[in-house]
């Protein structure tokens, strides 16, 4: 693995609730073109973690900088570019059930104002590249657990971000279905894309990832 | 333009995901609008009032006997030309003492044995204040061939009085029910925003600007106020229609009260956004 890059630095990073600190002087560095695996149980704040880095979940102590923009995030614009610059997998799928999978997939790019017909054409190809492409005019409610998360694999992917955030993907999937979605990241990766995937069972990932293990607020390796 | 067509849906989506609120929003609004349409519109009506009683009175400069053609003539000219005034006229004494013989049923020339009515000018306004009067009354008792000026002061400064308090009142309950109104209207469609709030996070995780996520709440206030204001209109129009027909007397209101009810309803709505779901609203 070559760190050419760091995409995403955590230092001395405390968070959590009113009542509850969830990540106690955390730090964690991701290199460009990283696999990085965060295996915790449940409640271990791994959730958390992903929110973080998304600047979703404000940090009490400490300072970070993902995709080249510093934590705790001061401004609206360096949020907005922030989250423009870094793709994200839910553990609970969620997607817009009015839009269809085609309008789905394409979200990243019609927030960031591509043209409509550019939000179709690389979203035609995302869902190509997942296997989805006879299900676009569906609903993604209509889905299964697996499609809906390869759905949310290639939504996550089509604006090329720099850093690829998975919140437990295989959660919810059978085996088969797991495999699927291992698949798919792992190609990712294969082409250069800077992953951290949290999750709280084995994965056939484990071989080729950067491995911490999250417990009582902290990294270890 | 793709960004703005998403924060169109997403704004209709929020109304849309509890319509009972949504239409609790609008119901309140058109509701609160109606009321402050109501008083706006009674202290339209109030001054209309005023004016048609203000252009009932006159002033009457009296004149001396005597007075020659080009002094009178001099005298209506300048009263003429006094702001405000809409209408001059020369009252012989003869024609004076006929109007108050008729006012009174009374014969006045037997009883004092000759007229002793002076002949005098009459200065009726469209629409003036005191200050006006006052100053034509001043200014005219300094004017060659006029003895006395005179108008019904007192009653004058009650009838203005009598407005301003009205019209004082008739605004502070306006301002009350405006600040009831943006408060319930805020409330609803802050748990409107709330129960939504999910995908309102969902797009900002996926970068959704502030910007773009603030239009997206403008034009679910945009919405609910320009159907508030619709059907605060009609119920205006229904309410005066009824009301001419229960007085017998035509009320109508000119179009562009109807279109400051819409502005009203607009403004209040977006006011009520920006007081409630806004205050808490960052990702």
């Amino acid at each position: 693995m070559i760190m050419s890059a760091t995409v995403a630095e955590l230092n001395r990073i405390t968070s959590g609730y009113p009542n509850r600190v969830v990540l106690s002087d955390l730090s964690l560095s991701i290199g460009k073109g990283d696999l990085v695996l965060i295996e915790g149980a449940s409640g271990a704040g791994k959730s958390t973690l992903i929110r973080v880095l998304m600047a979703a979940q404000p940090i009490t102590r400490g300072q970070g900088i993902v995709a080249g923009t510093m934590l705790p995030v001061l401004e609206s614009s360096s949020l907005t570019r922030l989250r423009r610059s870094v793709g994200i997998v839910f553990q609970a799928p969620r997607f817009l059930p009015q839009e269809s999978v085609l309008s789905n997939v394409a979200l990243p790019l019609a927030i960031a104002g591509l043209p409509a017909r550019e939000c179709r054409a690389k979203g035609t190809r995302a869902l190509m590249d997942v296997g989805l492409l006879a299900h676009a005019r569906k609903k993604p409610q209509d889905l299964s657990g697996g499609e809906q998360t390869r759905l949310q694999i290639a939504r996550a992917l089509i604006h090329q971000p720099l850093l690829l955030l998975a919140d437990e993907p295989f959660a919810h999937l059978d085996p088969d279905s797991a495999a699927e979605a291992e698949e798919l990241l792992c190609t990712a990766h294969q082409r250069g894309m800077t992953i951290l995937i949290t999750t709280h069972r084995e994965t056939g990932l484990a071989e080729k990832a950067c491995r911490y293990k999250l417990e009582n607020g902290r990294l270890s390796e | 333009m793709r960004t703005l067509h998403l924060a169109f849906k997403l704004g209709l989506g929020t109304l849309r995901s509890r319509p009972t609120l949504t239409i609790l929003a609008v119901g309140l609004l058109a509701l609160g609008t109606v009321v402050l349409g109501g008083l706006f519109g009674a202290i339209y009506l109030l001054r209309g009032l005023e004016g048609e009683l203000m252009s009932g009175l006159s002033v009457e400069i009296e004149l001396v006997a005597g007075l020659s053609e080009h002094d009178r003539t001099e005298i209506i000219t300048h009263a003429e030309q006094w702001p405000g005034a809409e209408f001059v006229q020369y009252v012989p004494a003869e024609k004076l003492l006929d109007e108050i013989q008729h006012e009174t049923g009374e014969d006045l020339r037997a009883l004092f044995g000759s007229n002793p009515f002076p002949p005098i000018i009459r200065v009726q306004f469209g629409f003036a204040d005191q200050s006006v009067l006052d100053s034509l009354t001043e200014a005219a008792r300094q004017w060659e061939g006029v003895s006395t000026v005179a108008y019904p002061k007192k009653l004058w400064g009650e009838i203005s009085r009598l407005m301003d308090r009205l019209t004082g009142n008739l605004g502070i309950a306006a301002f009350v029910f405006a600040l009831i109104a943006v408060g319930l209207v805020g409330l609803c469609l802050r748990a409107q925003v709330r129960n939504r709030m999910e995908s309102w996070e969902f797009l900002s995780l996926f970068g959704m600007s502030q910007a773009t996520l603030n239009l997206a709440l403008l034009s679910h206030e945009l919405i609910v106020g320009i159907t508030g204001g619709i059907l605060a209109c009609g119920i205006l129009l229904l309410s005066t229609v009824g009301l001419s027909w229960l007085l017998l007397h035509t009320i109508s209101f000119p179009i562009w009260f109807y279109l400051s009810i819409c502005l009203l309803s607009i403004a209040l709505s977006v006011l009520a956004g920006l007081f409630s779901p806004r205050r808490s609203f960052r990702f």
